[in-house]
């Protein structure tokens, strides 16, 4: 099983689509966060920066000046939860393990492993260690992106409340890491990379959500009672957390049985149907 | 315990209400080169799949050094079933040091013992989508050898491959066979070069194996047989007949002659004698091919 893990990893370390996604989450959260703040910049009265500073200092946990202020900055737990809910962000880390786990059965390569190990759910289990790595890998680019990015063009590194920060980025990392084990599982049960790809895609943008929304208006039209099945979406529950935290609980039990559902899938689909 | 490297007992696949491999059971000694001769769909790649743990059969049973229980000795097979199994924009190093990981192997001189051995010492960094055919399969050979395997399942490893490539893979075979000591399970379309390496064959055909064979029994079912070409054809097999020589007539008219093929001399002095006209005699030996024809019927697949 390790050695198996090893392998995985010595994969995603070499596909070039590893460090493609990662330039293009840069540029991602470069345009989706950065720029709009710059162009807004000028909406503030000198007066009001200077007084909402001061109430940032007072109620955040870390301030770290480095410059000259022309706005109000944003604290890194205000950009931590629009980066991860942003669907590009999810997107993209979704891409890249639907590429990944797709890529063996695309070149054939899993007929040279599948025969060899004692036990084929080996294959699935190492598979889901490399992606929840990766999601890890992930989730700590896009944090250290934040502070980078908030000390170059905010002057400063406001984190409001640091236990909230790490919640939410441990939360916000499950959530990935569910969706991922779901991506896998398609994977596994379908043998495609087109359809994969296309599920992950169709997943992360929220246009699964937006359908079960409808579902839901269907459902209230019909009998008149209010049911909201896109919560029970990773996409949904990715959504709204970082508006919602009284929801934590649940959003956390979700992301558990995803994780618990697909990893049980994908380990029947290895065991039961044919490789290849 | 089995004295065969491999053992199917009724392997059966089916796919839908068609059986792909029905009740098939081969025997593969150890050191065997054991030729699997079937034309397209006759089921070749769907018991190498079986036995390769790339497939589930449908019932039956299988043994791999002499145990059923596969997950002790899965490691000692290699297998290249269809098309080598190769990441495109990797080396080949890259490729053969994945499955050294899987396998617990990271010595690298390991790896370039492996592209030596088949003849792929020199392409350096060379990506896998830029090589020839054959040059993927013999890396596909080459990821089947790691894990030192004493089992290898190689499905039509020469397809595709000009005569230079075929010599190449043959020749990479006999030596793994030969000097390593590797029992090998192959499968190829080009019967006549099979026969050079084969030492048993198995015949299958619409799913059903119609016969196993050493390769000994192989040349005395293809044995020569003596082409009699005489205007007086009934005559003639009375002739022999009567000197206890069996013989047959063709449908192109030709008699045919089975036995003491080595006296075509004293037959034919024995026909002159009996007053007939000799107008032709010819030895004749039948091919691998002649004779998978010859028991497959020769028609197309049902």
């Amino acid at each position: 099983m390790i050695n198996l893990v090893k392998m995985d990893f010595y994969r995603m370390f070499r596909m070039l689509a590893f460090y493609a996604i990662f330039l293009m989450l840069l540029l991602a959260m470069f345009l989706t966060l950065y720029i709009p703040t710059n162009v807004f910049s000028g909406a503030y009265d000198p007066n009001d920066i200077k007084k909402g500073i001061e109430l940032l200092k007072q109620e955040c946990d870390v301030f770290i000046g480095l410059g000259e202020f022309k706005q109000i900055p944003r604290t890194i737990n205000e950009l931590n939860s629009m980066t991860f809910s942003n669907s590009m962000v999810n997107m993209l880390a979704l891409i890249f393990v639907s590429v990944f786990c797709s890529a063996e059965y695309k070149s054939g390569f899993i007929k040279n492993i599948a025969g060899q190990v004692p036990h084929k759910h080996y294959l699935a289990v190492s598979r889901l260690a490399t992606i929840t790595l990766y999601n890890a890998i992930y989730s700590l680019i896009i944090f250290a992106s934040e502070i980078i990015f908030s000390a170059v063009f905010q002057n400063c590194i406001i984190i409001n409340d640091t236990k909230e920060l790490v919640t939410d980025i441990l939360v916000y990392m499950l959530l990935y890491i569910s969706e991922s084990f779901v991506c896998v599982a398609i994977c596994y049960i379908t043998k495609s990379q087109t359809i994969t790809n296309t599920f992950a895609v169709t997943i992360s943008t929220g246009i699964i959500s937006g359908m079960l929304m409808l579902v839901s208006m269907l459902f209230e039209y019909l009998w008149e009672k209010e049911v909201d099945l896109s919560k029970y979406t990773i996409s949904g529950s990715i959504a709204v957390y970082g508006n919602d935290r009284d929801e934590t609980g649940f959003i956390v039990i979700l992301g558990f049985v995803y994780i618990v559902l697909s990893t049980v899938l994908s380990i029947i689909a290895l065991n039961k149907r044919d490789t290849v | 315990m089995s004295e065969f490297i491999l053992e199917t007992n009724g392997l059966t696949k089916s796919f839908g209400r068609k059986k792909a491999v029905d009740n098939v059971s081969i025997h593969i000694e150890k050191g065997a080169v054991y030729g699997f001769i079937g034309r397209n769909g006759a089921g070749k790649t769907t018991l190498m799949k079986i036995v390769s743990g790339l497939s589930n059969q449908s019932s039956g049973t299988f043994s791999l050094f002499g145990t059923e229980e596969l997950y002790k000795v899965r490691g000692k097979v290699g297998c290249l079933i269809e098309a080598p199994g190769l990441y495109p924009d990797m080396t080949a190093f890259q490729n053969l040091k994945m499955k050294c990981l899987s396998a617990g192997k990271s010595d690298d001189k390991f790896i370039g013992s492996l592209l030596e051995t088949v003849g792929l010492g020199n392409v350096g960094k060379k990506k896998a989508k830029n090589f020839s055919l054959g040059m993927k399969q013999r890396l596909g050979i080459a990821i089947a050898l790691i894990g030192d395997p004493e089992l290898m399942i190689l499905d039509e490893p020469i397809n595709g491959l000009d005569p230079q490539g075929i010599v190449e893979v043959r020749e990479t075979i006999h030596r793994l066979n030969t000097e390593k000591g590797i029992t090998i399970l192959i499968s190829s379309h080009i019967l006549e070069e099979l026969s050079k390496i084969a030492t048993h064959y198995g015949i299958i055909h619409n799913g059903q194996l119609l016969m196993e064979l050493s390769a000994e029994e192989l040349n005395l079912k293809c044995s020569n047989s003596i082409e009699i070409v005489t205007p007086d054809t009934e005559r003639a097999c009375e002739v022999l007949k009567n000197s206890g020589i069996e013989s047959k007539v063709l449908s192109n008219g030709h008699i045919s002659v089975t036995q003491q093929i080595e006296d075509s001399a004293e037959i034919t002095k024995m026909l002159v004698q009996s007053d007939i006209a000799v107008s032709e005699i010819f030895l004749k030996g039948q091919e691998l091919e002649d004779f998978y024809m010859d028991i497959t019927g020769g028609g197309k697949n049902d």
